[in-house]
């Protein structure tokens, strides 16, 4: 069972940006009381009381699992931490170094780089280590974004060290030859070609355009085709160089795996790394003056996919907590206010939210959605009259405020769920350069956030002066409606290039 | 090839840790089975309402109904009547609900100190939903789903893909002829009788499991559940959909999608999910297109490059199933060139039953994918009810795993050779150009709002 056909949900899934997504959200009862679960409760009457929701039980201990942390002999950090119930092994290495030092016109560079690794490594040719991946069972994967290269493996425990061998000789002995390099440069510009077909591509390169210009962020770390085609095999070795370095880098290992297993193979295959990183990232452009809508003209298409956005601080912003709280109200979850106006109450689209994306320099904020292609200008104005009502007229109550607070605190420990979600939480403190105590801290945090400072936050991000649109939709439907809108005009290509 | 000494399957067969899930499964005296499984690991629990139709039990002339359906579900009960999400997201809760060919399923996942939660409102819903429904919330939910379908269909590249292999393989009556996500034209056509009916046909306990895992007490939770549940009117099993057996025919539709590089898919009608051959087509998948060395990539993808992608999979329902192959060309590549590469190396594969090394490979793959799939409580929730819907018994987790680490070489090629011939296969390119208008003009009109918009 492979597939099986899923077919349709009730809720949409969370908007995905592209990786290099912060998750926000996630707190722990600030004072859990010690009551485990299982005491014992009264018995349930042979008639239920259908006049309100029951009351909840005693809130249960819990404390978010924490990290081992130590170094290996080359400096190279450890994160570790035994979990689960089964017997597999969730590994990231973290390199703090991402598209964000793409070269001018070379976006893309570190992603293929990072697609490169695995195409014939140590004495392995490209066929040959993916076998060996294969005997063992291990999933190897690069994940891109503009911060940081993410390595993950996912291996059956007793096969962790073979494992570890292969990923040395991919970290640091990847052969780069030309045909391997010839063959996987023309299928990744074959998928950015095949990825312009999707508005949601459109959508981003607009959006990005419009928020970031040619600076930090602003590229696509996948690259376009002009990009990618552009790169040589010379740049990808001398970017190997700079990059693929002990430097700041990270191993997250988390799962039915001892603290000395990990210790052992990795300073064995990984105890002599080091090296200086040689990378540069690109300048921040100024914050743009907003007022401007981008559009990415897609004949025909049934929906508009819009986004409505400005610039946000980075990971680092002061006022995260208080964003947090305030955006999931706002418009992160179900029954927030953009998903309760635009789908519950219009029916204009098949789910609307918004986000705060935060990369390590600046991040942004803003209002996703699919909406049918003739209520675009319509759906715009909603999203706009939401930022300025709650900046006006209906500033978040007492409830919303403390419906986001204890969701976020409630929630918190499905977020540790499996292997995977603890080191992918872990893996989030070098790329944030975040405290080893960041996640025991966080609900106490989050609990500390007043309706005030909510509600400060917000009116941070509501000023619609400052946001860019970007529309990915029928031109030839749409346009005449967003004329009256009272945003400039500008139109791009799917690969954010004006046209 | 530089083969490691250390075989996963030799590994996973001395670990002393098989995966394993403990179940306990009973019914309350009107039908409802109930599966329970405790796990004290982290403080939630998952709940899990299975009921036992899906889009396959659509009448004609109602396509989409049961997936329309499972969205009023959300829209409140007589005892609860506002949006369903409302008391979960203050506790931190996920919850949603999906609609396949062959079922309907609806789950939270709680803190533990609210696992009392679910159990009233699943039990309002099932027992009086009708109450508090009205027509609003149908027009409303109507058109959600509809901009769901164009999301999903209309406007993802080769998103109609699924509808017209549906057509192709299934003849009209069918009850696979559509995905559940049904036309516009039906959904437009349902009505507030049509939901009455169906819920009270459907929407009963004897056509319904419910499973509870995670950190609760089965004690405790068996009190709760008779109290909740007990008093629901037990109703009857839905039987079946009767499935004329689709005819193995070749058969070559051509369709146009604004994309940039043709894709053909083949497909097959195959045994239905936990027949005999189900996991055998599973692992030949894995054989086919997983790995750079597999048969289908390397010769497509890797050496002659006349694909972009390839990809493998058997569609496992409870009827039938069908088995897909799907190549993207590369640049370049035209569709009659791409076919006559995937029909070469789809031949030259077929004739081959697995080597050892291959179906090892596979096997391992799948025990490691067991273990992901019982590792959070709401995936084993849903892995409990599926196995309860499908076998009867929600304690099949190692029958399951056996269908998959005792196949041999020579009954994956039997099932294969049985199953995928190129000669019967259904064969649907989509080509690059303008893509036919797939729905009916949007049925609501503009709003005429635009507080503030023009400045």
């Amino acid at each position: 069972m492979t597939r099986l056909d899923r077919g349709a949900c009730a809720a949409l899934a969370a908007l995905l940006l592209g990786a290099g997504g912060l998750a926000l959200g996630c707190g722990r009862p600030a004072e859990p009381p010690s009551t485990p679960s299982s005491s014992a409760s009264p018995e349930a009457p042979a008639t239920p009381d259908r006049s309100r929701l029951p009351e909840p039980g005693p809130r249960p201990a819990w404390a978010p699992p924490a990290p081992d942390a130590w170094q290996l002999a080359g400096g190279v950090h450890v994160l570790h931490r035994v979990h689960g119930n089964v017997p597999l092994v969730s590994l990231y290495l973290v390199i703090p170094r991402g598209a964000e030092t793409d070269p001018p016109k070379r976006a893309g560079l570190t992603y293929m780089l990072g697609d490169l690794l695995d195409e014939g490594a140590g004495s392995a040719s490209a066929l040959e280590l993916n076998e060996r991946l294969q005997v063992l069972a291990t999933d190897f994967a690069v994940t891109t974004a503009v911060d940081f290269v993410l390595l993950s493996m996912n291996t059956i425990a007793e096969n962790f060290a073979p494992s570890i061998d292969v990923l040395a000789d991919i970290v640091r002995r990847p052969t780069l030859d030309d045909k391997e390099f010839q063959r996987r440069k023309a299928q990744l510009v074959a998928q950015a070609l095949a990825s312009e077909a999707d508005p949601h591509t459109g959508r981003r390169a607009a959006l990005y355009t419009g928020l970031f210009g040619d600076g930090y962020a602003g590229a696509v770390p996948t690259g376009t085709r002009d990009s990618l085609s552009a790169i040589t095999l010379g740049e990808v070795k001398a970017h190997f160089n700079r990059t693929l370095v002990g430097e700041g880098a990270t191993f997250v290992v988390v799962g039915g795996i001892s603290r000395e297993v990990v210790s052992r193979e990795l300073e064995r295959a990984f105890g002599d790394w080091g090296g200086k990183a040689g990378t540069e990232a690109r300048p921040l452009a100024p914050e743009p003056s907003g007022g401007k809508l981008y559009f990415v003209d897609y004949p025909g298409a049934a929906q508009s996919v819009i986004g409505v956005a400005r610039r946000a601080p980075g990971a680092d912003a002061a006022d995260l907590f208080a964003a947090s709280v305030f955006n999931r109200s706002f418009g992160e979850s179900f029954t927030s206010r953009v998903n309760l106006n635009l789908r519950e109450d219009k029916g204009y689209t098949y789910g609307a939210s918004s986000v705060f994306q935060r990369f390590n320099k600046a991040g942004f904020f803003g209002v996703f959605s699919d909406v049918r292609t003739d209520v675009t200008r319509a759906s715009l104005d909603e999203v706009l009259r939401e930022l300025d009502e709650l900046c006006s007229s209906r500033p978040l109550s007492a409830e919303e405020r403390d419906a986001s607070v204890s969701g976020l605190l409630l929630g918190y420990p499905s977020t540790f769920e499996s292997i995977g979600l603890v080191a992918s939480r872990f893996a989030q403190l070098p790329i944030y350069n975040r405290p080893l105590d960041w996640y025991e801290r966080w609900p106490e945090r989050i609990s500390a956030v007043s309706l005030a400072e909510a509600n400060e936050a917000g009116r941070r991000y509501c000023d619609r002066s400052k946001f860019v649109l970007a529309v990915a939709g029928d031109k030839a439907t749409v346009a005449p409606a967003l004329e009256g809108l009272g945003f400039e005009w500008v139109e791009l290509d799917a690969r954010g290039q004006r046209r | 090839m530089n083969l490691l000494p250390l075989v996963l399957g030799v590994a996973l067969e001395t670990s002393a840790s098989t995966p394993k899930v403990p179940v306990e499964q009973y019914q309350l005296d009107n039908g409802l089975t109930v599966l329970l499984s405790e796990d004290h690991e982290l403080p939630v629990v998952s709940v899990e309402v299975l009921y036992m139709v899906g889009s396959g039990h659509e009448r004609a002339g109602r396509t989409g109904f049961a997936h329309l359906f499972e969205h009023l579900m959300f829209q409140g009960s007589e005892h609860y009547d506002h949006e369903y999400f409302t008391p979960y997201e203050p506790i931190g809760a996920a919850i949603n609900g999906t609609t396949s060919r062959d079922r309907t399923n609806f789950f939270e996942v709680v803190p533990s100190n609210y696992f009392t939660t679910p159990l009233w409102m699943e039990s309002d819903r099932m027992q009086s939903l009708l109450p508090a429904l009205t027509q609003a919330k149908l027009d409303n939910q109507r058109e959600v789903v509809k901009n769901e379908r164009r999301q999903r269909y209309e406007n993802t590249p080769y998103g109609m893909a699924p509808w017209y292999l549906s057509e192709m393989l299934y003849p009209p009556g069918h009850p696979y002829r559509h995905t559940p996500i049904g036309s516009h034209e039906d959904l437009t056509a349902a009505t507030l009788e049509d939901v009455k009916g169906f819920f009270q046909l459907y929407y009963v306990p004897a056509n319904a499991a419910l499973a509870v895992v995670g950190d609760f007490q089965s004690a405790e939770a068996k009190r709760l559940i008779q109290s909740y549940f007990g008093s629901v009117p037990k109703g009857q099993r839905a039987p079946r959909p009767v499935a004329p057996v689709p005819a193995a025919r070749a058969e070559h539709w051509q369709k146009l999608d604004d994309v940039p590089l043709p894709r053909i898919f083949l497909a097959w009608h195959t045994p239905a999910l936990f027949a005999a051959g189900d996991a055998e087509l599973d692992l030949w998948s894995n054989v086919l297109s997983t790995g750079k060395t597999s048969r289908l990539y390397y010769p497509l993808v890797y050496d002659k490059k006349v694909a972009k992608d390839v990809d493998a999979y058997q569609v496992s329902q409870q009827l039938s199933s069908y088995y897909v192959i799907e190549a993207t060309a590369a640049p370049g590549q035209s569709v009659d060139a791409l076919y006559a590469e995937l029909a070469k190396a789809v031949s030259k594969a077929l004739e081959t039953a697995p080597s050892s090394s291959e179906l090892e490979r596979a096997i391992s793959a799948y025990k490691k994918q067991f273990y992901g799939r019982i590792e959070a409580v709401q995936s084993r929730a849903s892995t409990l009810v599926s196995y309860y819907q499908h076998t009867g018994r929600a304690d099949y987790l190692a029958e399951d795993i056996a269908r998959y680490a005792s196949a041999t070489p020579e009954g994956v090629h039997a099932a294969v050779r049985q199953y995928l011939d190129l000669s019967r296969a259904i064969r649907l390119d989509i080509l690059p150009g303008k893509k036919a208008a797939a729905a009916a003009p949007a049925a609501a009109k503009e709003s005429q709002q635009s507080s503030g918009g023009a400045r």
